[in-house]
């Protein structure tokens, strides 16, 4: 029984240590995301970058690519199959054909059925990338 | 892997081979046949369908391909017992709510499960328990760029005979480069017939593309108790490797 509430405590204070260390893990901030969208989008006016709230993990995210590959306009020449996970700033950068015009609705939908959230994406409006909200 | 599916329609199986060795036969913590070892090689085959991110559900069956141990016999002469055949399978039917937070995710798992034996027990010496078997776990996994925890608790309790079983884990991870992630994984695992073990070790995973996945594992028992009524082989290492496939 000793061993039991010894091995416990142990797992606890590993558990509560280490949840302590991911709550303080620097949070990619609007500014840092906004760059990281600036350099994905930069010289390429047929790509959007989607605010893909929680998408941490590449691997876990495979569903944005499947989702988000089964609608219309990608440019499947452009990027790693039409789109990019960017992980590190929470962004999916997708590529469209030249003078597609998305169904913003549509990725939305997809975005979610993959299990994440977005509010926002960006797009370059006259050489200049822009926020642009729901 | 514990990588499934959080996509709506998301599908996978994979495979894993497990090697598990055995070094000394034990009663409670006492050493009573020391180096009379036990062999195990498995083959695990895995599914999960997801239905939407909050509701999946999960196949697990193993097949022992070859198992092999000594055990101390009539006259105290050195006796190999062997078994070959499937295991018992595990349905689990995994309740998960998902938080997209700010640079970060997170889940709580609630996963009622069966365990079905498959087949009859033929010899003295069986791999599975070959018993039905209810269990329940509840888990929490959290995640950034960087880093993963998970950890989950789980209690089994089976029909006729066989104990009750607890069992606790703790993995903390660290992803190097995308697509990678290395970590350290605990097990606790006791029940009420006073068996007890703690194993850890590190265990890699590696995304070969976006369908293919594997994952090598290392465990070694660093306390590993049997019963106090019935003696058992104890002390154990064990090497899985997976390869999934997602979809």
């Amino acid at each position: 029984m000793i061993k039991v509430l010894l091995s416990l405590s142990l797992l606890l204070f590993g558990t509560f240590t280490n949840l302590s260390a991911l709550t303080q893990y620097s949070i990619a901030s609007s500014e840092l995301r906004l760059e990281s969208a600036q350099s994905h989008l930069s010289g390429n006016p047929n790509q959007m970058a989607f605010y893909s709230k929680g998408l941490v993990c590449s691997s876990c995210a495979i569903g944005l690519r499947i989702h988000v590959e089964k609608l219309d306009g990608i440019d499947r020449n452009k990027l790693d199959d039409g789109m990019l996970l960017d992980a590190k700033n929470q962004l999916l950068i997708v590529a469209f054909e030249q003078g597609f015009v998305p169904n913003i609705q549509e990725i939305i939908r997809a975005i979610d059925r993959a299990g994440y959230e977005t509010t926002h994406y960006y797009r370059t409006i006259d050489e200049v990338v822009q926020i642009q909200s729901f | 892997m514990n990588m499934m599916p959080r996509w709506d329609g998301g599908y996978g199986f994979q495979l894993i081979t497990e090697c598990i060795h055995r070094r000394d036969v034990k009663l409670g913590d006492r050493v009573i046949g020391s180096g009379l070892t036990e062999n195990i090689n498995k083959l695990h085959l895995e599914a999960v369908y997801t239905w939407d991110r909050s509701i999946r559900m999960t196949f697990k069956l193993p097949y022992i391909s070859d198992a092999r141990r000594e055990q101390i016999g009539i006259g105290g002469i050195k006796e190999i017992q062997e078994y070959k055949g499937f295991g018992d399978m595990t349905i689990a039917l995994p309740l998960k709510r998902y938080f997209n937070l700010a640079a970060r995710s997170e889940s709580w798992t609630l996963a009622p499960q069966i365990r079905i034996p498959i087949g009859k027990k033929k010899n003295v010496y069986q791999v599975p328990d070959r018993v039905w078997g209810t269990g329940i776990s509840i888990g929490y996994e959290t995640e950034t760029y960087r880093w993963f925890l998970s950890t989950s608790a789980k209690l089994w309790v089976f029909d006729s005979k066989e104990p009750s079983e607890w069992g606790w884990t703790l993995d903390l991870g660290w992803k190097p480069a995308d697509g990678t992630l290395l970590l350290i994984e605990t097990d606790i695992k006791w029940d009420n017939h006073d068996a007890f073990s703690i194993s850890s070790g590190p265990a890699i995973y590696w995304r070969w593309s976006d369908r293919v996945h594997t994952r090598i594992e290392f465990k070694h028992d660093f306390i590993s108790e049997v019963s106090a009524h019935e003696p058992d082989h104890s002390n154990a290492d064990n090497l899985r490797f997976g390869i999934g496939f997602v979809f």
